[in-house]
């Protein structure tokens, strides 16, 4: 099971890989600095899950779901972001995000979130 | 790191819903400050024991740290994280989950870090301000060396703390006019 893993900061992308590892997921990772690198990516090799960040260079994390949503593609994805504005969580289900995580988080949560998705 | 760019994902009513500026009350943003990076400090830096020793006007000297745009119609205000280098590492490090034996973090790593951590706590103090002064666009965080500039146009406040050992600032930067309007 592939996990792409799409943020800017290749910090935060360690910490998300170390976090879903240590919540006993049994993935292997890709990783893209943001929405453009990660549409490229899912359309040549696509993951099991995406989990994005939301605010990016270059394309957002909603841009990219909503730009694989416009071309069909119905990869699961959801969000871990610093945002929690209701209106912005409203925008992401809406989109088809399964799920949207604020930062920080524990390894916990991260089970919480993703145990539905890929269980 | 990135350049700072808002994005424009929301626009919904701004401040002068609630009469005045994104600045309206500088000290109570400045105390939802303290409280977002608290919140921050106690669960993603392992560093519960934050204290404020102190409110001020000027940043200080030989300081380093990030700052992130916070944009609303009707204006905006910029939230930065300071401290020394020494500071600024062992922050980054807390962030990654590392201690303060392991190996320093490169320069582009430490800013890469330290830039993440603006960017949470900027989501925390955002949530924490949505009543005050409605939604607000979050900008991407940017790494400086040396203290934030007041200006003729531009203000800054200070808030002096103490984070497990390491000195912290953080820093509300403001158009001046909010300040005295």
């Amino acid at each position: 099971m592939q996990i792409l893993v799409v943020d800017d900061s290749k910090a935060m992308r360690s910490i998300v890989m170390r976090a879903v590892r240590q919540a006993g997921f049994d993935a292997t990772f890709a990783e893209a600095a943001n929405g453009a690198e990660a549409l490229k990516a899912i359309r040549s090799s696509p993951p099991a899950l995406v989990m994005a960040d939301w605010n990016m260079p270059e394309m957002s994390g909603i841009e990219l779901l909503q730009a694989l949503r416009a071309e069909g593609n119905t990869v699961k994805m959801g969000f871990v972001t610093s945002e929690s504005d209701p209106s912005m969580r409203d925008l992401a289900f809406q989109a088809g995000a399964l799920f949207m995580l604020t930062k920080p988080f524990t390894p916990d949560a991260i089970k919480a979130v993703l145990d539905p998705v890929l269980t | 790191m990135s350049a700072p760019a808002a994005k424009t994902t929301e626009r919904r009513a701004g401040p002068e819903r609630h009469g005045g500026t994104v600045a309206a009350d500088l000290g109570a943003l400045l105390t939802e400050l303290e409280v977002a990076f608290r919140e921050v400090a106690e669960t993603a830096l392992a560093r519960p024991d934050v204290a404020v020793e102190g409110h001020g006007d000027e940043p200080e000297q030989g300081q380093q740290g990030a700052y992130l745009a916070l944009v609303a119609p009707a204006g905006a205000l910029q939230i930065g994280i300071a401290s020394d280098e020494a500071g600024c590492q062992a922050l980054a490090k807390g962030l990654m989950g590392m201690g303060e034996a392991d190996p320093a973090l490169s320069p582009p790593e430490m800013a890469d870090a330290f830039c993440e951590i603006v960017n949470i706590v900027a989501g925390g103090f955002k949530g924490r301000i949505r009543e005050k002064v409605g939604s607000l666009t979050m900008g991407l965080p940017v790494f400086f060396h040396g203290p934030a500039q007041p200006t003729e146009h531009t203000a800054v406040r200070v808030a002096r703390l103490r984070a497990g050992g390491v000195a912290v600032a953080l820093l509300l930067v403001f158009p001046r006019a909010h300040a005295e309007g």
